[in-house]
């Protein structure tokens, strides 16, 4: 991962621990990770920011109860990660 | 934002850039936001592209720090909100957390006013409930009233034919009578 990479993922990491427990709809998510890269970027690229969260185990998702969307919020492993950047 | 004296858009305010940066958003056609720009604020001079493009990539990554600030914003909003109106349930809360935040991270205005929307439903349901709940303590009332009268009428009519029972008894004398109705009525 290079600094810029790094940019954009803590980035990404910041705005889930801002949401706290109520967490980002994934497009919010893509969003804030297309913002933070600077230039715009492809839909593969924000793809491969969010299967690295993903698959590090960085995010979860759960159902909201009551509009049944899809939330993703930061893990306890997503958070020692932001810490340790 | 630390802006070069000699950056074309020094001259821009903070708010005109951001206003700026929308249109910019909306096109891909530097040429064009330069010219609204040009248009709308006055700008002059020659602003190359690649100038353009690395005043456009900063305006993103503030976009998206300012963005997170407002999720924290909304969130505090919404918690803020869900006090003022009396709402406690947990569930409810975080719905209007969830709402607030999507409205916070979109560009989208109808987010905003679905947010508002749903603010205003959930109070206006909990009067209706409160309502409700006072209706039907209402009607338990009366349902009480009407049993205990019941009940008060069903004790006299007991109590009157265990009378006429005493008096038609041939068998009894007139001191056995009395005893047994000064027993009926409880006297």
């Amino acid at each position: 991962m290079d600094a810029q990479d790094k940019h954009v993922i803590k980035t990404a990491l910041e705005s889930l621990r801002a949401a706290g427990g109520t967490g980002l709809k994934k497009a919010a998510l893509l969003s804030q990770i297309d913002l933070a890269a600077g230039a715009p970027t492809t839909n593969e690229q924000r793809e491969s920011a969010f299967a690295l969260l993903k698959d590090r185990g960085w995010i979860t998702f759960y159902m909201e109860p009551i509009w049944h969307d899809q939330r993703w919020t930061l893990t306890e492993r997503g958070l020692t990660a932001l810490e340790g950047m | 934002m630390d802006i070069r004296a000699d950056a074309w858009y020094a001259d821009l305010s903070e708010s005109q850039q951001w206003q700026l940066y929308a249109i910019s958003r909306r096109t891909r056609n530097w040429a064009e936001v330069v010219q609204a720009a040009r248009d709308n604020f006055k700008l002059e001079g020659e602003v190359s592209r690649s100038s353009f493009y690395r005043w456009r990539d900063k305006m993103r990554q503030a976009d998206a720090e300012q963005r997170r600030l407002a999720v924290v914003a909304a969130q505090a909003e919404a918690a803020s909100l869900a006090r003022e109106n009396g709402i406690s349930d947990e569930a409810a809360i975080n719905a209007l957390k969830a709402l607030a935040i999507d409205a916070a991270m979109s560009d989208n205005s109808s987010e905003a006013l679905k947010w508002a929307n749903a603010a205003m439903a959930i109070k206006d349901r909990q009067q209706k409930d409160a309502e409700l709940k006072l209706k039907s303590a209402r009607q338990k009332t009366a349902d009480d009233q009407l049993k205990l009268a019941r009940e008060k009428f069903e004790a006299a009519e007991r109590r009157e034919n265990a009378a006429k029972g005493a008096i038609a008894d041939a068998k009894l004398s007139d001191a056995e009578r009395m005893a047994k109705l000064r027993e009926i009525y409880g006297i």
